[in-house]
């Protein structure tokens, strides 16, 4: 109960803070009102978590980058910002375009991916037009499929486990359509987090400001 | 007096030396380094201790892994979209061959009908060379982290069309080296995550290693072998 109460009072600090959007024009997509909103998932298993059985089926993916500067490599995003997490659904098994959002085979009937809508505030948008508020589907978490067979679903791309509250650094593309987070990197206590290009630099959401040419049109 | 400076510079030096040592040494021969996807991809927190073979009472966490010590042989298959396919070829050949080295390690062998591995190309991010998603199921025992005890059943290569990818040795920020991104992936869909040691093929992104190296090769030893599970990520 607790628990819940500390949840409710985050949401609700966090939302408040939450205007209207700020700007309309890109990625529309992915806007959403960023109101009130519920956490649903809340109570859900991570991916990591315990209390899995034999027999249960899992699923993850990991992804290597180019070579290139830092620099080089952001510029290839279209978006880059600062977002808080004020919402998410439940953990679900993917349908077949979730399925493609999160990168598994769109032929193979037996590879079914977990994913979540996890809905954002923009703290700041620091390359293209990011709306104070948007939603994502993003991979990863633990779910029941139709025949009630636990699923998990990792992705090196995403944070293992991310709630209400949590600050991340996303870095967004829309290649594949439609625009989506292409990596999300998590904060730290004191706004870190480490990018995972081949410099592996370390900045802070809070300060950082990219480069003229990582926030050069792709 | 000059004692007391003496003793002080030379706690001083200690610590630095000390400090020095201690740091994870990237890209200056450290061999060890290697992680397995149940720790998941840098630069995430890895979600388990690395895998370890049964030790006292307490069940390791073990690895994710072909179920190599019942078979040997697994199926992969190269679709028509993939470029350069002689050197996905040869990167699997070279895969099999130093698995030689290894008791229990998986061979691959082409084949077109239901394989277990398959190299395709799609759509993925701009920033990506390549790409691994595996499945597969959770063994025994009962209620430990989903990642720990599976086995691996299917396992997908892709490679990028939002990239070119080049022959052997070339590489730039634009152009994949074909060669080694199968290698490092082809690792991947045997169970292997990333490290932070540049040095090796397994670093999380391309920076000219082209060809297997001693932390990738006791990745597979404790994988597979359940040797040498000394950790390094």
């Amino acid at each position: 109960m607790k628990r819940i109460g500390s949840i409710l009072i985050v949401a609700t600090v966090v939302l408040a803070a939450c205007g209207e959007p700020g700007n309309q024009a890109k990625p529309t997509a992915a806007k959403h009102r960023c109101q009130a909103d519920r956490d649903i998932g809340a109570a859900d298993y991570s991916a990591s978590d315990g209390s899995s059985e034999p027999g249960d089926v899992i699923s993850g993916s990991i992804s290597d980058y180019g070579g290139g500067t830092t620099d080089q490599n952001l510029h290839l995003y279209d978006g880059i910002a600062v977002l808080t997490v004020v919402g998410r659904d439940k953990a679900k098994v993917a349908s077949d375009s979730d399925s493609r959002a999160a990168g598994s085979s769109d032929d193979n009937p037996d590879t079914k991916t977990v994913v979540r809508v996890i809905r954002f505030q923009t703290d700041r948008s620091l390359k293209g037009d990011v709306p104070a508020c948007v939603e994502f589907t993003v991979p990863g978490g633990r779910a029941k499929d139709a025949n009630g067979k636990f699923i998990a679903t990792s992705d090196s791309r995403y944070p293992e486990k991310i709630q209400v509250g949590d600050r991340a650094l996303a870095l967004l593309t829309d290649q594949p359509a439609p625009l989506h987070i292409g990596t999300l990197l998590l904060a730290d206590k004191s706004g870190d987090v480490v990018l995972p290009f081949g410099g592996g630099e370390t900045v802070n959401i809070d300060t950082w400001q990219p480069s003229a040419e990582a926030t050069s049109s792709s | 007096m000059r004692s007391k400076w003496t003793r002080a510079a030379a706690a001083m030096l200690v610590a630095i030396v000390t400090c020095w040592v201690a740091q994870p040494a990237l890209g200056i021969g450290q061999d060890r380094g290697w992680s397995q996807l149940a720790n998941g991809g840098y630069p995430r927190q890895h979600a388990s201790p690395e895998c370890q073979p049964p030790s006292g009472t307490q069940p390791a966490p073990g690895c994710i892994a072909w179920s190599a010590r019942e078979y040997r042989s697994y199926y992969y298959f190269i679709t028509s979209a993939v470029p350069l396919q002689n050197d996905v070829i040869a990167a699997v050949t070279e895969f099999n061959n130093w698995n030689t080295r290894i008791p229990h390690a998986p061979l691959y062998q082409y084949r077109s009908t239901s394989p277990n591995i398959q190299y395709r190309r799609i759509t993925l991010d701009a920033t990506l060379c390549g790409h691994t998603a595996w499945w597969g199921v959770q063994q025994p025992p009962q209620g430990v982290n989903p990642y720990e005890h599976a086995t691996i059943t299917y396992a997908e290569v892709q490679f990028n069309t939002n990239r070119t990818y080049g022959n052997v040795g070339y590489y730039d920020n634009k152009v994949c080296e074909m060669r080694n991104t199968a290698r490092h992936e082809t690792l991947h869909t045997a169970g292997a995550g990333h490290t932070n040691y540049n040095s090796q093929v397994m670093y999380w992104s391309q920076r000219g290693i082209f060809t297997y190296q001693a932390g990738d090769l006791h990745g597979m030893q404790c994988m597979y072998n359940l040797q040498n599970c000394t950790t390094g990520l």
